[in-house]
């Protein structure tokens, strides 16, 4: 209310002559390219002319004044800026402006500093921000110098300062409502977190028991396949003595793991006589793998594969005993390759039965020949005082070998792993962030990092284990990869394992010769063929037959071609000569109706159409003629071809240039419906060659020509005076027009265009799928879709025939 | 003025003429006060003001927070002057109330005693010298207002609108409340006890009523103010005569008691005759009312057209209450106005808002000249004549 007053007062004031017309003018221009400029500082030199108008008289103070609140009023943040700052110039020098200012304080606030929070800054916010920024400064600033003259400045800064608590120190003037608002999503973020933290703890405390089963199930596998070396020690001082250098020869029987231990052993006792004799040589090979965290599984399982005992001092027969063992050891590597200690010691506990009597006999054998090789034995575990035991152990040659005895437990150790690799394992990294981003229950995160590590643990050990899984499923990839194919087509591969151990052929029910099934199943075919009763044997009959029959043919085939047509070139007379070239020429197309009255046009009848005779009583159709279709005769002579040729897509664009600053991306073949016939044309648009330049140039004039004399002014004059089209409008109008809206748009080009910044890839879906043609079309297609599926429901029903 | 002067030599007006006249001129000629302020005290919004009716001297006011401040208004012939305040019943204090304080209230008699209600449900009557509640009285429910008669001789009876549909009525002589007047069906929000007739309550409350009560006959109200004046009109088909097409949150009485000014959420000010109990039908056109509680809206005192000064949003509407017309508003406040008073010795207008301002609006009458000439004698030192001073640099 109190502002239109005051645009009446200050039109009052310039109507009585204090105010000139032309300076008014000047100063709205003057205001409103400042304040459109877009530029975050002011123009200097018009600021200037501004203020030499308005130190003239106040009256211009007082229309600076109006016309600068108008611009604050604008919904655009630029132009607020430099309005303020305008304002900010003329408040420092004026006091009627100070005056006009303060009365309208609170509107000043509201419009600057958002302290009405239902109107918040119009949108780019860079300005905005800044805005903000620049005017606390500045209302600072006034209250200082002004404050204690203008009373509502002073309130208004008190204002700020209390009410809307803006620290002015702080050069980033938050706001309370910006920093509740911060806080606010500080705290939301807090509580989603947490919940999500206390989600994940019920799941953890949920899934925690599989998890560990898991644990414990491939644990205890682990066991089974390999047992812990403090479980596993089985041997005494006591039958390690009893048993002697029997131990070394059948230390294949008692496995890897007892061989390793007995060679520690045997260390131990070299060492020992070493002190008493110092006269022995003793060197042990022993590559040790190095193993993590004292899991000795390792040193066990990479059992001693090839073992080779070497005299270099000792009887001839126990040189030959050793290389009897040694021997015997490869036959058992042979045989298996690896040698695991349970499926090992249990399978070949049976298998060589033989081997144990052998050894036996050798031991006696050599009690016989060495009784004094015996009491060393019995004493100290050794043949004799004097050679070298070199031990080789081969890890890389060592697999656990899967076989019906553990496929059970490997299959259940391969599905523990899997579970705990693909599922808990990035269940329980999930969680772990979750946790740790909330930061709560950090044991339950340290008890997570446990079970991470131990299911870690379970993968690095089913690697070490070097597993050799049955062939089809190295066959199938690494067995170690945690890809489905492992698991799931096991059963399915049991057919066509290709090579199956002879000791399993029984239980495949298999021969143990070589031959596979296939090779019998032809076998049998063949059989077959030779019985001359059987079907196949007819069968294979006939099919020779036939193919006899068919060679004949073939070669009269092409004994009648080259009878008939002979080489043309050399023999034949020319109208045979050319009808042969007519005839290679000829087309040769489909037959088709065409075709079969092609030689006879007179024959072409017609179509009809029959009408059925009406089977009415009484109620007779007028004609129940038959309709005759003249114009369908046509038709029949006619022939529809195809495009046979191969289609080319163009390559090239018309390129001409446009008006936008483009190029004219139109790929037409030959012409641009725009620009005329296509020629080359360089990167810029300009014709490559000469004659196409001046061309271009000659249309160009023409244009130019014929619209110079169409005066579209002029035009447009006789236009209105007479009211007919002269065609002003299609033409230059058009042109104009669109410089309208151009000029719309370009009002202020310096100012960020806050509508472009909406532009995003949603609104222009938006603007493709909301758009009304696409939804009316949308819709009728459904209605349509609608409406037929009603028709197909309801159409023959008598009640709703009437409906639709 | 100097015509009135004259005629009141000659004993052609009548002595009150000259005051009328002068009072009347002060009143429309508020505002803001340049050279004064009231301390600032209260942290948050202002919501009640009230000036001792005794010396004029004391302004007492409630904020949002609870406390009470008692300024001095005493007026030094100084430039900037700010009112101190004399005592402030803080957060720090043992009595403060919980919440918001609603309504303060000066006794009429003396300054030794006032009253305060709160939303934490009590009526504190405080001992002013001792800044201690010399009785407290607790409601149920949240207590909207309270108002004690100015005129009142044989009764010492504080009425109280609570968020409970009674009207409740405390006398301070037992301690306790005597009475219960019912008739409303939903929370009362403004009390006023008539300046001219001791024993007349008017209440306005949320159900769009205004009742009008004889405290003596405690049965049923003197009357029910209808907008309409009994006539039916088209929207008026319901029995209950209403006030206000919305709650009614702001009751005055004129000065001598003969209208009620009331104003209502339905954004209107209406004027009734406290005689007759009709709607006198004034036009005041349409006033926002952005105040969803109480509206503490003030009528000014000895002017020949007496105005009301209405809280409307961060200003404050002033209205010729005869006729309607909309004299001027008054600007200053930063953010909604809670309630004015109006000082009736001085003519002036005191207003407090959510800004956490007191502000003083004085007549503004030639003392610019007065300015200006002290001005012109101190026309090098005085900084404020240096701000008020045009600065135009001659480099432009």
């Amino acid at each position: 209310m109190t502002r239109r007053k005051r645009v009446i007062c200050v039109w009052f004031i310039s109507m009585s002559s204090t105010l000139d017309h032309t300076v008014c003018v000047t100063l709205a221009g003057l205001v409103e390219e400042l304040t459109t400029s877009g530029s975050q500082t002011l123009d200097k030199e018009k600021i200037k002319k501004i203020k030499n108008i308005c130190r003239t008289s106040d009256a211009y103070v007082e229309h600076v004044f109006d016309l600068v609140m108008k611009q604050l009023d604008k919904e655009h943040s630029e132009v607020r800026l430099s309005a303020f700052q305008i304002t900010n110039e003329l408040f420092m020098r004026s006091h009627k402006f100070r005056e006009l200012l303060v009365d309208d304080f609170q509107t000043f606030l509201e419009l600057t500093v958002e302290t009405d929070h239902e109107q918040p800054l119009p949108p780019p916010k860079i300005s905005a921000k800044m805005l903000r920024e620049k005017t606390l400064e500045a209302v600072q600033i006034w209250n200082e110098k002004y404050g204690k003259a203008y009373k509502k400045l002073a309130l208004g800064y008190n204002f700020l300062k209390h009410c809307k608590k803006i620290d002015f120190n702080d050069i980033h003037a938050r706001t309370v409502v910006e920093r509740q608002r911060e806080e606010e999503r500080q705290t939301k973020q807090r509580t989603i977190l947490l919940e999500k933290a206390n989600a994940a703890i019920k799941e953890i405390e949920e899934t925690m028991p599989d998890i560990e089963q898991c644990l414990t199930q491939s644990d205890n596998c682990f066991q089974l396949l390999l047992p812990h070396p403090d479980e596993y020690d089985i041997l005494t001082p006591d039958t390690e003595n009893t048993q002697g250098i029997n131990t070394a020869s059948s230390s294949q029987q008692t496995g890897s793991n007892l061989m390793v231990e007995k060679c520690q052993n045997d260390n131990t006792d070299i060492a020992h006589q070493k002190k008493e004799t110092s006269n022995v040589n003793c060197e042990v090979v022993k590559p040790c793998n190095k193993d993590d965290d004292g899991n000795d599984i390792q040193n066990l399982e990479k059992g001693i594969v090839e073992y080779s005992g070497k005299l270099t001092n000792g009887t001839a027969q126990i040189e030959q005993k050793n290389k009897f063992n040694t021997s015997h050891a490869k036959g058992g590597n042979n045989d298996d390759e690896a040698e695991d200690k349970e499926e090992q010691e249990e399978k070949e506990e049976e298998d060589e039965d033989g081997d144990d009597d052998d050894d036996e006999e050798e031991e006696d054998f050599e009690d016989v020949s060495n009784t004094e090789a015996t009491s060393m034995l019995q004493d100290h575990g050794m043949v004799a005082w004097n050679y070298n035991l070199s031990i080789e152990v081969n890890p890389d040659a060592i697999h656990i070998k899967e076989d019906e005895d553990n496929t059970d437990i490997l299959q259940t150790l391969y599905d523990m792993q899997r579970l705990a690799m693909t599922k808990y394992h990035p269940q329980i990294q999930k969680w772990l962030e979750i946790l740790s981003k909330a930061g709560v229950a950090i044991d339950m995160v340290k008890k997570l990092i446990d079970i991470k590590q131990a299911l870690e643990s379970i993968k690095e050990k089913t690697n070490d284990l070097r597993i050799q899984r049955k062939p089809r499923e190295i066959i199938r990839g690494d067995s170690d990869s945690d890809s489905d194919e492992d698991f799931e087509d096991v059963p399915e591969k049991e057919g066509y394992e290709p090579r199956i151990p002879d000791h399993l052929r029984k239980e495949y029910g298999l021969d143990c010769d070589d031959s596979n099934s296939l090779s019998q199943k032809t076998k049998s075919q063949d059989d077959e063929l030779q019985d001359p009763t059987s079907r196949a044997a007819s069968v294979a009959h006939f099919k020779e037959k036939l193919s006899e029959l068919q060679d004949k043919l073939k070669n009269k085939e092409i004994d009648s071609f080259h009878e008939r047509d002979p080489e043309p070139s050399t023999s034949q007379s020319p109208s045979k000569k050319r009808k042969a070239e007519l005839l290679s020429r000829a087309p040769k197309v489909p037959y088709g109706l065409d075709l079969y009255y092609w030689d006879r046009p007179e024959d072409i009848v017609a179509p009809k159409i029959v009408r059925p005779e009406s089977q009415h009583r009484f109620w007779v159709p007028v004609e129940n003629d038959e309709i005759v279709l003249e114009g369908m005769k046509d038709m029949v002579t006619e022939r529809a071809i195809q495009f046979s040729g191969k289609f080319e897509p163009v390559k090239w664009k018309c390129r001409a240039p446009l008006m936008n600053g483009k190029l004219c991306e139109r790929q037409d073949r030959y012409k641009c419906p725009f620009h005329g016939s296509i020629i080359p044309r360089d990167t810029e648009g300009t014709p490559a060659k000469q004659e196409d330049i001046e061309k271009e140039e000659r249309r160009k004039a023409q244009v130019a020509s014929t619209s110079e004399w169409r005066d579209t002014e002029l035009m447009k004059d006789i236009e209105t005076a007479t009211g007919i089209d002269l065609g002003s409008a299609s033409t230059r109008g058009k042109g104009k027009g669109k410089g309208k809206g151009k000029g719309k748009k370009k009002k202020y080009p310096n100012l960020t265009d806050i509508k472009k910044q909406s532009n995003t890839s949603r609104r222009r879906l938006e603007k493709k799928v909301m758009n009304k043609n696409a939804l009316s079309r949308v819709a009728g297609s459904l209605d349509a879709f609608d409406s037929k599926r009603y028709k197909e429901k309801f159409g023959n029903n008598f009640n709703y025939a009437y409906t639709s | 003025m100097l015509s009135f002067l004259s005629a009141r030599e000659n004993g052609t007006h009548r002595p009150s003429a000259l005051s009328r006249a002068e009072a009347t001129r002060r009143i429309f000629s508020l505002e803001l006060s340049k050279d004064r302020d009231v301390q600032r005290i209260h942290d948050s919004g202002v919501n009640t003001l009230d000036i001792d009716p005794v010396e004029g001297r004391y302004l007492l006011s409630g904020g949002t927070e609870g406390v009470i401040v008692i300024c001095d208004l005493e007026c030094r012939p100084q430039e900037n002057y700010t009112c101190p305040s004399v005592c402030t019943i803080g957060r720090s204090s043992r009595h403060v109330h919980k919440y918001s304080v609603d309504t303060v209230q000066w006794y009429s008699h003396d300054t030794g005693l006032f009253t305060s209600s709160s939303m934490d449900k009590t009526l504190k009557v405080w001992d002013t010298n001792a800044l201690k509640p010399a009785d407290v009285f607790r409601f149920e429910t949240i207590v909207y207002d309270h108002n004690m008669s100015s005129v009142a001789t044989k009764h010492c009876l504080i009425a109280v609108g609570t968020i409970h549909s009674q009207v409740v009525l405390c006398d301070l002589k037992s301690g306790s409340s005597t009475h219960v007047l019912r008739g409303h069906k939903a929370s009362v929000l403004s009390v006023k006890w008539s300046p001219r007739d001791e024993f007349l309550l008017a209440s306005g409350s949320r159900d769009s009523k205004i009742m009008l009560w004889d405290v003596r006959r405690a049965k049923s109200c003197l009357s029910i103010l209808d907008q309409h004046n009994g006539e039916k009109g088209k929207g008026s088909t319901e029995a209950v005569n209403t006030a206000h097409n919305g709650h009614v949150n702001g009751l005055s009485f004129t000065s001598d008691g003969l209208y009620l000014v009331s104003f209502g959420t339905d954004d209107r000010l209406r004027l009734w005759d406290t005689m007759s109990g009709k709607n006198t039908l004034v036009n005041y056109g349409k006033v926002d009312n952005v105040s969803r509680k109480g509206s503490k809206f003030t009528v000014s005192y000895g002017g020949s057209p007496d105005v009301a000064f209405v809280p409307m949003g961060s200003n404050i509407a002033v209205f010729d209450i005869y006729t309607g017309e909309y004299v001027a508003t008054l600007i200053g406040h930063y953010n909604n106005v809670n309630c004015c008073t109006f000082h009736p010795l001085y003519q002036e207008l005191y207003s407090a808002g959510n800004d956490s301002n007191i502000l003083i609006w004085e007549p503004e009458l030639g003392q610019k000249t007065d300015v200006a000439e002290k001005k012109d004698n101190k026309q090098s030192s005085s900084t404020v004549g240096n701000a008020v001073q045009d600065t135009w640099s001659d480099e432009d």
